[in-house]
């Protein structure tokens, strides 16, 4: 669940910190000053599982969740308390971190009372109270808030130890934004028993909605009080390249429902979240003066395009990414005159600004909420606030046939929707980041709102197309030229990495990192970055170098490795554990490969690798070594056909990384011209 | 380091001694056969860390239990060898002593090492290269290179040819011997079986941003002579 909008820049993945890890680290370092633990009695309800069955588990396996419960005790729509404990037993020193205690607060709740005991395997218990705990701001992190009022209250638990029993409790007061809460019953370590409870006043109903796990029925335990329990979970164990977690662990979301309804706070449609966030952004579209005149100065002439790419461009680069977000300000945009006036805001400003200037020049569009990790919110995602992100849906008005504007969809009410993420400023207006294509985002228009699929854009729109022309001198010198071009994503994420870099001399290190990834020694001798602040043309590096003893002499034959740069194979699926889940590429992509080499004088080839030809349902490898004459030509195509292996195919994609791994190393052999 | 000793009289400065590669060592033996019908290699492999390389092994690990060790163990090898491999350690190494040296056995296989070349094949001789190829790619250094520690690596390797297979072309002999650095690559045929012995020392703790073109000049060396092939020629 997401309490607000933290306005990503990129995927989840490509943040240097989580919110989690910064968290973890912050309260560690606070904990480190706080008072030590005393003896004292842990609670009955831990006791009781000293003897407890451990939970299905192997070796590798950390901590066992012995027993986890969720008490939600609703007084009114404003105050609903929530009672959580949870008990582990420590098998490994990995396990230690359960007995860390983090508990998230911001203006929707407050932590009350936090507790924790240990039952050590031998000798007495041990006790911390809140007095031990500490209370900090999460720390500011890349792509997060400025200024929040995020904060976390942690507790560290003593003799957290293999062989021990750690538990805890905490109370927190909500006073929510929308009445729904998520039950996260699985996650990183098996569990034995998790119960929820849901306590109402009199007249309030439910609903509750399961993702990836059998829905399970109640037990009523009194008035207007249920009880749902689930035993025996495994673990969600990582793997690279996994889907996200709310796609593979069980979760129970609850919505709740005061007597007569909760206008604008109840989500049981997605029609109700649109409704909740129209009541929220009521007139802070409107364009003030200031607004009006900068459109009028920035639009004066060109195609109704040219005006949409000025407006587009000056969301991107002229409103500073700066999140200041305080209560209902993760979901609620500032007004469009004041983002305008300061010339900062986050996602959700950035939006509603363009959206503001775009509807002076008559083109109306529509905040869409997106979780920039695809698989988050799904087809089959109950109507909840599962967001971290807001972008744009642009209405097209039929005379515009642009063809750039790719990244659109047919929607049957309002026409062609271009959708446009005026936070990330090396996109341009047309495309779509790779990490929100075929993601699902939910188009808030002023009559409802509607969970729909964005565009998946086709494997030619995102790759790299390297090109180079060598020269293999007799002494093995291998020297030429390279040009490499990189669209959509792959252009994105090189833009990205260079942005904060002034040194001239410092935009070629990627460059470095390519050559030294494939040859011994490299000198570069000449490097240009072409289009670096032209996001609407592709991001080309021209280079030339020089590699010493690429050839290698063996007798009187000369080896050459044809495959001269880059590496597409990959050796993460080579674990000795059987894979769990399907593994999730991050957009389809093609990317080609042609290398000529010109070979030595007295030279020619005598035998050649052979031709690879790879073709699956999710993706492609074509790979070619042929003579025309003096040149050794090497050509290759990679293409990512499909957003996920299914988990029955990934044996399958596990030999093609291998194929290709002992393609990239193939040689051909020269011999003396003439000779047998 | 420089350090203070502390006496009646107060105290006075001292050098620690700088230690010797010698004083921390990696032996990779390995015996292994080519798999005709794949291009794999197979068989044993025995990694003996000797003085420091095994006293850091055992601090890095003393809190941690027997599964983790293993994966650390076998997660050493991936980093070896540059290409996928499967590796299952098979003894139980001394962990809690302070014996001088910490010896762990494997079975290894390394799928496709011996790569087709028309009617060739051919092995590269850097079974155990892979920790040198990533190091100073960049060809600019602003800051001081700090090395743990001097270090040596040995790498002593059997292959195991099919039967009718010959050897066609066997690399150059490299031996770079110096004061503080040294590598040496060999390779050797008998009886159907190839002999491949490598070594890497470096005896430098502290190298001057000066001296970095030099010490990156050395490990272009290394790679240069790791990246040597071996030219066969399998049976019909």
């Amino acid at each position: 669940m997401s309490n607000r909008l933290y306005c990503s820049r990129g995927p989840r993945g490509w943040r240097p910190w989580s919110t989690a890890a910064a968290c973890l680290a912050a309260a560690l370092t606070a904990l480190a000053t706080a008072p030590s633990a005393r003896a004292g009695d842990a609670p009955a309800w831990m006791h009781s599982l000293v003897n407890a069955p451990l939970p299905a588990h192997d070796e590798k396996t950390d901590a066992v969740l012995l027993y986890s419960e969720v008490n939600i005790t609703v007084q009114s729509a404003d105050k609903i308390k929530r009672l959580k404990r949870e008990a582990y037993k420590i098998l490994r020193p990995g396990g230690r971190s359960v007995g860390l205690v983090i508990a998230y607060m911001n203006a929707e709740s407050k932590v009350t009372s936090m507790h924790g005991w240990s039952i050590p395997a031998q000798g007495r218990d041990f006790e911390v109270k809140d007095k031990e705990a500490v209370e900090i701001a999460v720390p500011d992190v890349e792509g997060s808030e400025l200024v929040s009022d995020a904060r976390v209250k942690a507790l560290r638990i003593p003799a957290a130890d293999p062989g021990n029993i750690v538990g805890y409790e905490y109370e927190e007061e909500i006073h929510p934004f929308l009445l729904q809460f998520y039950w996260s019953f699985q996650a990183e370590y098996p569990a034995l028993e998790a119960h929820y409870t849901l306590q109402l006043p009199a007249g309030w109903e439910y609903k509750a909605s399961w993702r990836n796990h059998a829905e399970v029925k109640p037990e009523a335990t009194g008035s207007n009080s249920w009880r749902w329990q689930v035993r025996d979970t495994k673990e969600v164990r990582a793997e690279t390249a996994m889907p996200p977690m709310s796609e593979v662990a069980g979760e129970m979301i609850v919505t709740l429902f005061p007597p007569g309804g909760a206008p604008n706070r109840g989500v049981s449609t997605w029609n109700d979240m649109g409704a909740w966030f129209r009541n929220l952004a009521s007139g802070r579209r409107d364009a003030s003066a200031e607004i009006k005149q900068k459109v009028s100065a920035i639009t004066t002439s060109g195609s109704q395009v040219e005006k949409m790419r000025a407006l587009a461009g000056f969301a991107q680069h002229d409103i500073r990414y700066v999140a200041i977000e305080l209560g209902i300000g993760g979901w609620q945009p500032h007004g469009a005159s004041e983002t305008f006036a300061h010339r900062y805001g986050d996602c959700k400003d950035k939006a509603n600004i363009l959206s503001s200037m775009l509807h002076e020049i008559g083109i109306e569009s529509y905040m869409v909420f997106i979780n920039t990790q695809r698989g988050e919110v799904g087809v089959d995602t109950p109507p909840s606030r599962s967001f971290d992100h807001a972008i744009l849906g642009i209405q097209l008005p039929e005379n515009i046939t642009d063809p750039s504007l790719v990244a659109v969809i047919k929607h049957t009410k309002y026409g062609r929707i271009l959708f446009f993420d005026p936070t990330n400023d090396v996109v341009p207006l047309g495309q779509l980041p790779v990490y929100l294509q075929a993601n699902f985002g939910l188009l808030i228009t002023p009559d409802g709102a509607e969970l729909m699929e964005l565009p998946k854009l086709p494997a030619d729109t995102n790759g790299i197309r390297r090109t180079a022309k060598l020269t293999l001198e007799s002494n093995g010198t291998l020297h030429g030229e390279v040009q490499e071009v990189r669209v959509g994503g792959a252009g994105m994420w090189q833009r990205m990495a260079l942005r904060s870099v002034s040194r001239d001399a410092d935009k070629v290190k990627p460059i470095e990192t390519l050559l030294a990834h494939s040859l011994a020694n490299y000198h570069i001798s000449k490097a240009t970055v072409v289009n670096f602040d032209r996001p609407d043309l592709p991001f080309v590096y021209n280079y030339s170098f020089e590699s010493m003893d690429y050839g290698k002499k063996a007798g009187n034959l000369f080896l050459v490795r044809p495959r001269v740069l880059g590496a597409k194979g990959s050796g993460f699926l080579d674990t000795k554990e059987p894979r769990k889940y399907p593994v999730e590429f991050e957009g389809l992509s093609r990317d080609t490969d042609s290398f000529e080499i010109t070979l030595p004088p007295g030279y020619e080839v005598d035998d050649l690798p052979p031709a690879v030809d790879e073709e699956h349902s999710f993706a492609s490898y074509h790979s070619k070594s042929e003579v025309n004459g003096n040149v050794l030509r090497f050509t290759r195509t990679w293409e990512i056909k499909q957003l996920s292996v299914p988990l029955e195919k990934v044996d399958e994609l596990r030999r093609l990384y291998h194929v290709i791994a002992g393609d990239e190393r193939n040689t051909a052999v020269l011999k003396p011209a003439g000779t047998h | 380091m420089t350090g203070l000793r502390v006496d009646k009289d107060g105290g006075s400065w001292i050098q620690t001694p700088t230690p010797e590669s010698s004083e921390a060592r990696i032996l990779r033996k390995a015996v292994l056969k080519v798999k005709p019908d794949t291009g794999g290699l197979e068989g044993k492999l025995t990694v003996t860390y000797t003085g420091m390389e095994a006293l850091v092994k055992r601090l890095e690990e003393r809190n941690e239990d027997d599964p983790h060790r293993r994966k650390y163990l076998e997660d050493q090898i991936r980093e070896y060898v540059p290409a996928g491999i499967e590796v299952e350690l098979t003894n139980k190494p001394d962990w809690t002593s302070s014996a001088p040296t910490l010896v762990a056995e494997y079975d290894l296989k390394v799928p496709g090492w011996v790569a087709g070349a028309g009617r060739r094949a051919l092995i590269p001789v850097g079974l155990f290269s892979n920790t040198e190829k990533h190091v100073f790619e960049h060809a600019d250094r602003v800051h001081l290179i700090y090395f743990q520690f001097p270090f040596e690596k040995t790498d002593d390797i059997s292959i195991e040819l099919p039967p009718g297979w010959k050897t066609s072309s066997l690399p150059p002999s490299q031996d770079q011997n110096q004061r503080y650095i040294g590598y040496s690559n060999k390779v050797e045929e008998k009886d159907g079986v190839l002999h491949l012995t490598r070594t890497v020392r470096l005896g430098l703790m502290l190298v001057d941003v000066k001296n970095y073109s030099a010490l990156r000049n050395y490990f272009e060396i290394v790679r240069t002579g790791d990246e040597q092939q071996i030219v066969l020629q399998p049976g019909s």
